[in-house]
């Protein structure tokens, strides 16, 4: 058996998660296939069946679904055996390296928590989106859609995420975690540059976040438009409107959006991209790839290692 | 496997809870409430539990709290005593 997040394994996808499903899902998975992508699909057997997913497809039978109107925690709860959540277990279980769904993005968290488990000392994972800003490898905006209502430790640990996941594959982490190189430039996401601007949850992250090597204040999105920060920290909430604003300004622009790759889950123990609920094929397709490559490159395990001998750096003792 | 103390329990919750708050369990006051005072959310809670529920199997019991009690929970006592309960009652049957 493999470990969680092996490169070697096939991508599990949650064939039941985009409003299309299952078409979309199978669609993208026989398109992976064609070009040597190993993949595994699960969902309602004769859904998928009958949506066109022949051998040599690999399905595996999750009989339930979690919808986009279920509360998530109650409804895994209900249902251990709903498409995300034995996704996860594929992939717990060392049966797949990594995760794609299309669905709910509370049910694909609570799916990960439960069956892979949080990487030792984050309070919530995160979304990250990496933001397409001129002039930069791509601003990372985090949480770009988990947890609306991320207190001060959440937010915390998203900065920590985003500048592990900023900081690349650049070798073991020194034991002097102070030097690692090049230090990413944090953001916080508000609505004014002053320390004292914005709601309770995110003053108090810029108290804590206050002493965090390479933290820059507050940041407004015209700022992040301008590249001014290599990571912006956020609340799903906030960090989600801004993505959804700037993906309608792409929309509107007339940019093709269809390579779009999802966003990959930080803080959890093995790769998972979170795709668009009106994921069509060729996105879910490009989310299969985000996912392989994520396996490949060990980026779950590495973002742990960091956040590990990055906590020393942050202000300790921070409040919710 | 006899029926498991309430303290016993409460050292299986504790280090739940504190993995999932990203605290020291020694930092977790059993009077907490979990949505005023340790602003831990249904995912939390449901964490905490199975967490629990999955420590207790490899212990030899096989115990699973109500799906509603999920939402009943308003306290860290509260989750202590009700998987208490359970464990007892599965001690008698």
């Amino acid at each position: 058996m493999t470990e969680p997040g092996s490169a070697e394994a096939p991508v599990a996808i949650d064939a039941m998660g985009s409003d299309g499903a299952p078409a979309p899902e199978v669609a993208a998975a026989l398109a992976c296939r064609a070009r040597g992508q190993a993949v595994t699909l699960v969902g309602e057997r004769e859904a998928l069946t009958g949506a066109g997913a022949p051998p040599p497809i690999d399905v595996v039978d999750a009989p339930h679904r979690v919808s986009m109107a279920d509360e998530p925690a109650m409804a895994l709860r209900r249902s251990p055996q709903a498409s995300v959540r034995v996704a996860a277990r594929l992939v717990a279980h060392g049966r797949a390296g990594a995760l794609v769904s299309a669905g709910s993005t509370g049910a694909i968290i609570g799916a990960a928590l439960l069956e892979l488990g949080r990487v030792p000392g984050v309070r919530r994972p995160a979304v990250s989106a990496r933001l397409p800003v001129p002039g930069t490898d791509g601003v990372i905006l985090i949480d770009a859609g988990g947890t609306p209502d991320a207190g001060v430790a959440a937010m915390v640990g998203f900065a920590r995420m985003g500048v592990a996941l900023a900081a690349g594959d650049d070798g073991p982490v020194p034991p002097d975690a102070r030097s690692p190189g090049p230090v990413p430039r944090v953001g916080l996401l508000n609505v004014g540059a002053e320390p004292g601007r914005g709601n309770r949850a995110v003053r108090g992250a810029h108290v804590a976040l206050a002493h965090m090597e390479g933290f820059i204040g507050n940041v407004e999105p015209a700022d992040v438009l301008a590249g001014v920060a290599d990571v912006v920290v956020a609340d799903a909430f906030t960090g989600n409107v801004l993505l959804k604003t700037i993906e309608a300004m792409a929309t509107a622009a007339g940019l093709d959006r269809h390579g779009d790759a999802g966003a990959l889950l930080l803080g959890v123990r093995a790769p998972i991209v979170v795709a668009h609920g009106s994921a069509e094929a060729a996105t879910l397709e490009a989310a299969v790839g985000a996912a392989a490559d994520a396996a490949a490159s060990g980026v779950s395990a590495r973002v742990a290692d960091r956040v590990a001998s990055r906590a020393q750096t942050v202000g300790s003792g921070t409040p919710r | 496997m006899s029926a498991r103390g309430r303290e016993e329990i409460a050292e299986l919750v504790t280090p739940r809870l504190g993995e999932v708050l990203a605290i020291d369990s020694s930092d977790v006051c059993h009077t907490a409430r979990f949505e005023e005072d340790l602003a831990a959310d249904s995912l939390d809670r449901l964490e905490v539990l199975e967490g629990v529920e999955s420590d207790l199997r490899a212990q030899g019991l096989a115990v699973s709290l109500p799906d509603a009690e999920l939402t009943s929970l308003r306290t860290v006592c509260d989750a202590v005593d009700r998987i208490h309960a359970q464990v007892t009652q599965q001690g008698r049957s």
